[in-house]
């Protein structure tokens, strides 16, 4: 019995089988060191009422029903940014296409003035920074808008679970950010590789002309 | 009465023991009260998937534990005893004196609960979490069994050990306190 720690301390409870309590209460008549050891126990126990926890006041307030937001808030900001970089691939394309299906032959190149295809590169550039420009501040401005405008709620969280929110949004926000830069990036690939794609084409047509010119060196040498 | 409301009066009815666990778990204030804060906010995101197969309370208790352990392996220290700084303790018993308590008790009252706030922070971690949530919270065995996802023989192992090592340090403070008493009537008597 004096080794078995489980049922002193089942009796120092008053808790477990009360057979079992009982055959340590008999326990106890007969063993004096085991009735020392429950003393101290119980000792120990009046030692440990006497630490308090400090006064303090409420660490928590209610929660408040969020306001409902507008259905553009549910879309997830990964669809937001593939949404926007599809808007500008398609523009790119588009922009592409319409540069390859452009008359750009010998009277139109004589009659522009020079640079004049470089202005219209300029331009479009600058049209879709105005498109990038634009759909960032749409994002950002949907990140921030936590509530319909014009509503006004009263503040009914503390200070921690305020900060804990605002951590929060301010991690939305960073995402969104990072997201528009990406769209940037995405754009920016896309006119490098478009040009590569021009020089290349250039090439090629340098490349064509000069095996045609070969060929037809060629023939005329075979001919003769 | 929606979710929002029940799960107010969840918070009010258990936001002071959920406080003294956390509090006594890490020893301080600030940080007891950031626990309370993610704990309720996590007991409400994960309201719809507590089922009721568990009492309320003790789920409450494990999500505070964890939080408090998670705390503690960050911060890779042993809870403390805060003590106020500049705060004289005759002042706060006096504060808090009851009309049939003298100041002396006061002060010794809150000298043993200082005492007994750095022994238990001595103690290894889960034999103090076995004592709190016996003494302080009244849990059975079983259920502490179940809040340490341990067996129920291991828990009254714990208790037992933890409330032996207390019993030690109390009883060597007890004597210190008594000894510089004494030198102190000692040498004020010369």
């Amino acid at each position: 019995m004096c080794n078995e720690r489980e049922k002193l301390i089942g009796y120092l409870y008053d808790e477990g089988d009360s057979s079992e309590r009982d055959a340590v209460r008999q326990h106890l008549e007969t063993c004096g060191e085991c009735r020392v050891e429950i003393a101290s126990l119980r000792s120990v126990r009046e030692d440990l009422a006497a630490w308090e926890v400090p006064e303090h006041g409420s660490v928590w307030r209610p929660f408040a029903a969020a306001p409902t937001p507008p259905w553009w808030q549910h879309v997830p900001q990964w669809a937001l940014a593939a949404a926007a970089g599809f808007v500008l691939v398609a523009g790119a394309a588009g922009g592409a296409v319409t540069h390859a299906f452009m008359p750009h032959g010998s009277q139109a190149v004589q009659t522009s003035p020079a640079g004049a295809t470089r202005v219209s590169d300029t331009a479009e550039l600058a049209g879709l920074q105005r498109q990038i420009e634009q759909l960032r501040a749409d994002l950002v401005a949907a990140s921030n808008r936590t509530q319909p405008a014009g509503v006004t709620t009263v503040p009914v969280m503390d200070d921690a679970s305020h900060k804990a929110l605002v951590r929060e949004l301010d991690e939305l926000r960073i995402q969104t950010y990072n997201q528009s830069l990406a769209v940037e990036s995405i754009y920016a690939n896309l006119g490098q590789s478009r040009k590569d794609f021009v020089a290349s084409l250039g090439r090629l047509r340098s490349q064509v002309e000069g095996m045609a010119a070969v060929l037809e060196a060629r023939s005329s040498g075979g001919q003769q | 009465m929606g979710d929002l409301d029940c799960f107010n009066q969840l918070v009010s009815r258990w936001e002071r023991p959920i406080y003294a666990l956390a509090f006594r778990t890490l020893g301080r204030e600030e940080e007891a009260r950031d626990v309370v804060q993610e704990a309720f906010l996590r007991a409400f995101r994960g309201l719809k998937g507590f089922r009721g197969q568990a009492k309320f309370s003790s789920w409450l208790y494990r999500i505070t534990l964890n939080l408090c352990r998670d705390w503690i392996r960050r911060e890779r220290r042993a809870p403390v005893v805060q003590l106020a700084e500049g705060v004289d303790p005759i002042e706060v018993a006096d504060e808090r004196m009851a009309p049939t308590e003298s100041v002396e008790d006061l002060v010794a009252r809150k000298e043993m609960s200082e005492a007994v706030a750095r022994a238990m922070s001595e103690l290894p971690e889960e034999q103090r979490i076995a004592i709190l949530l016996k003494e302080f919270h009244g849990l059975t065995f079983q259920e502490i069994a179940d809040q340490l996802d341990c067996p129920l023989s291991t828990v009254k192992t714990r208790l037992y050990q933890g409330l032996s090592v207390l019993r030690r340090r109390l009883e060597r403070r007890q004597a210190e306190e008594a000894s510089l008493r004494r030198a102190h009537w000692e040498g004020s008597s010369t």
